[in-house]
C-alpha cells in the first residue's frame, strides 16, 4: 500500500505551478486589459489597472517558464539530477519562440505556418503571435530569470526527498 | 524502510507530450490582440507613429496565381516569388505623417521563379530562377548602385554583378562584361544577341517590374484613410497633350473604392480603377482593375507605433492580396498625335500579398 503523502511534493510543484500560470493570466487581465487571444470575450467588462506596474510587461514569461520547468520536474520525479537539462531545455523553448517574433524570421516563420491552422482555436493566431508579437530582449533575461530560479526552488519542493 | 518508492516510472515521459503542447498552445495564446506575445502594455492609444524604417514582404497569392505578364499577346512572363520575397525601406515621414519612400534593399536569398511561353517559340521560352546573392540597394525611381543575383536554368548561371552606373555580366564564372543600364535593358529586344544575355536582361526587368507594382501599392496605402471619408474618392488622371490614341479618353480617372463600413478596419478590401488612366511621366496608359483585399493594419497599443500595415496574411493559406487585372499600353507620340504600338501592350494578373513590418 502506498502512503499518502508519497505524492507531496509533485502536488506541492503542480499547485505551485498553477498558481504562478493564474498570476500570469492576472496579468493580462488586469494589467493588459484583456487584450489577449486566450482572454478575448472574457475580460471586455474589466478596466485596466497597473496592478503589476513595470514588471507586468514580463512577468508572464517569467512566469510561465517557471511553472512548465516545476511541472515537468513534477512529472519526472524522482530524476533530480535531470533538473538542469530541464531547466535549459525550457529556457530554450521558450526563447525560440520569443526569437521567432524577430523580423524577418517572423514572416518566414508566418509563411511556413500550414493552412489547416486556420479555423482551429488557439492554432488560428499562430501568424499572428509571430508578425505581431515584438521581440524584446527583458523578454528573454526574464525566461532566463525564470529557468534560474526554478532551480533551487525545485530542490526546495524536492527536500527530503 | 523508506515508504516512499523512487523507482521512476518511464511512462511519465510521456506526460511530457501534451505538456509540450499545452506551453507551446499558452504562448501562442497571449498573442493575437494588442502588443501579443508576451510583452508590451495596452496603455491609452497614443497618436499614430510611423518608423523611417521598414521590412517589407510579398508572398504568392493564397490561390496560388503567380504574377503573370502577357505581353502584346506574344509571350507570357510567369513571376513566381518562391514563398517569401524580403526587402528592407527608408522613408520619411512628413507633416501629418505623410510618407515618401527614399531607398530600398532587396535581400539576398531572395528568389523568384520566372516562366516564358511565347507564341511562336523563342529561345528564352522555359523556367529559369534568379537568386539574389547580395542585397540589391536602390534610391526609389532610381536605377540600383549595388547587389549581385543569379540567373540559373539547366547548366548555365549567369552572375549579374550590379555597379553603380550599370552591371556586368559573367557567364559560368567567365570573363565579366560591362554594360551600362540602357545598354542591359535593350539586350532583351534584340533577337541577334545571344539568349544568356537576354535571359539576364528579362531577369533585372522582372525585378523592376516587381519592385514597380510594390511601391504602386505602397504609394496607394497613404491614401486609404482619406479614402474611408471620401468614398469612392475618385483622381483625374492626366490629360493628354495633343492628339490621344484613338478610341482613348483624352483624360481618364482613377477611382479607390473602400468596400468596407463604419472605420477602416483589418479584412477591408478595395478596388483600384483605372478607366483608361494616362500618365504623362511612364508615358503609359493603365486600364482595369487592382483589387486591394484583407486590408491589415496593427500599431503597438503602448507606442502607437505602426509596425504591420498591408493586404493580405502571409500565412500559408492566409486570405487577401493586391490581385491585378490590369492592362498598360504604351504610348508614342508622332508629331502632337499619340498612338499605341501593337507590341505594347501588356496584361497583368494574379498578384502577391504584400505586407510592410517593424523591423
Amino acid at each position: 500500500m502506498v502512503p499518502a503523502r508519497q505524492c507531496r511534493p509533485e502536488v506541492g510543484m503542480l499547485l505551485l505551478a498553477m498558481l504562478l500560470l493564474a498570476i500570469g493570466v492576472l496579468v493580462y487581465a488586469l494589467d493588459r486589459g484583456g487584450a489577449v487571444y486566450f482572454l478575448s470575450g472574457w475580460t471586455a467588462a474589466l478596466a485596466e489597472s497597473d496592478l503589476f506596474g513595470p514588471l507586468g510587461n514580463h512577468l508572464p514569461t517569467f512566469l510561465h517558464t517557471l511553472a512548465f520547468i516545476l511541472i515537468t520536474a513534477a512529472i519526472l520525479r524522482p530524476w533530480p539530477r535531470q533538473l538542469p537539462a530541464i531547466c535549459a531545455t525550457w529556457f530554450v523553448i521558450e526563447c525560440l519562440f520569443e526569437l521567432g517574433q524577430i523580423a524577418p524570421l517572423d514572416a518566414r516563420l508566418a509563411a511556413a505556418v500550414p493552412a489547416w491552422f486556420d479555423g482551429i482555436p488557439v492554432l488560428e493566431i499562430t501568424t499572428d503571435y509571430f508578425i505581431r508579437g515584438t521581440y524584446d530582449p527583458l523578454d528573454i533575461l526574464s525566461i532566463g530569470l525564470g529557468a534560474v530560479v526554478a532551480y533551487p526552488l525545485v530542490h526546495l519542493c524536492l527536500q527530503g526527498d | 524502510m523508506n515508504m516512499r518508492s523512487d523507482k521512476f516510472r518511464p511512462w511519465r515521459v510521456l506526460w511530457l507530450i501534451p505538456i509540450a503542447v499545452l506551453a507551446a498552445l499558452s504562448i501562442v495564446a497571449t498573442g493575437g490582440s494588442g502588443g501579443g506575445g508576451g510583452n508590451g502594455d495596452d496603455d491609452d492609444e497614443p497618436p499614430l507613429v510611423i518608423l523611417t524604417n521598414y521590412n517589407f514582404f510579398l508572398t504568392n497569392l493564397n490561390n496560388g496565381a503567380p504574377l503573370t505578364v502577357d505581353v502584346g499577346g506574344e509571350f507570357t512572363v510567369t513571376v513566381d516569388i518562391d514563398d517569401l520575397f524580403i526587402g528592407n525601406l527608408d522613408l520619411n515621414v512628413g507633416a501629418n505623417n505623410t510618407v515618401t519612400f527614399l531607398s530600398y534593399l532587396l535581400r539576398a536569398t531572395n528568389r523568384i521563379d520566372m516562366t516564358v511561353t511565347s507564341q511562336k517559340g523563342s529561345p528564352l521560352d522555359g523556367t529559369f530562377a534568379i537568386l539574389f546573392t547580395a542585397d540589391i540597394a536602390a534610391a526609389v525611381g532610381d536605377a540600383p548602385t549595388s547587389g549581385t543575383f543569379d540567373v540559373v536554368t539547366d547548366g548555365e548561371t549567369v552572375t549579374v554583378t550590379i555597379l553603380a552606373n550599370g552591371v556586368q555580366l559573367s557567364l559560368n564564372g567567365g570573363a565579366a562584361i560591362d554594360y551600362t543600364w540602357d545598354e542591359f535593358n535593350d539586350l532583351l529586344d534584340d533577337e541577334l544577341n545571344e539568349t544568356w544575355l537576354r535571359r539576364a536582361s528579362l531577369a533585372g526587368g522582372a525585378i523592376e517590374f516587381i519592385v514597380e507594382q510594390f511601391f504602386n501599392v505602397a504609394n496607394v496605402l497613404d491614401e486609404l484613410e482619406l479614402v474611408t471619408f471620401n468614398n469612392p474618392f475618385v483622381e483625374p488622371c492626366d490629360m493628354f497633350t495633343g492628339t490621344q490614341p484613338d478610341g482613348v479618353l483624352a483624360q481618364g480617372e482613377v477611382t479607390i473604392t473602400w468596400l468596407g463600413s463604419g472605420e477602416l478596419s483589418d479584412g477591408d478590401d478595395f478596388t483600384w480603377q483605372f478607366a483608361q488612366c494616362w500618365d504623362q511621366d511612364d508615358e503609359e496608359i493603365l486600364d482595369g482593375t487592382v483589387t486591394l483585399q484583407d486590408y491589415s493594419e496593427a500599431v503597438e497599443l503602448n507606442t502607437g507605433i505602426l509596425f504591420v500595415i498591408g493586404f493580405g496574411g502571409l500565412g500559408a493559406g492566409a486570405p487577401g492580396g493586391v490581385i491585378f487585372d490590369l492592362t498598360i499600353s504604351e504610348t508614342v507620340e508622332d508629331q502632337g498625335v499619340w498612338s499605341i504600338p501593337a507590341d505594347g501592350v501588356i496584361t497583368m494578373s494574379g498578384g502577391f500579398v504584400l505586407s510592410i513590418q517593424q523591423p
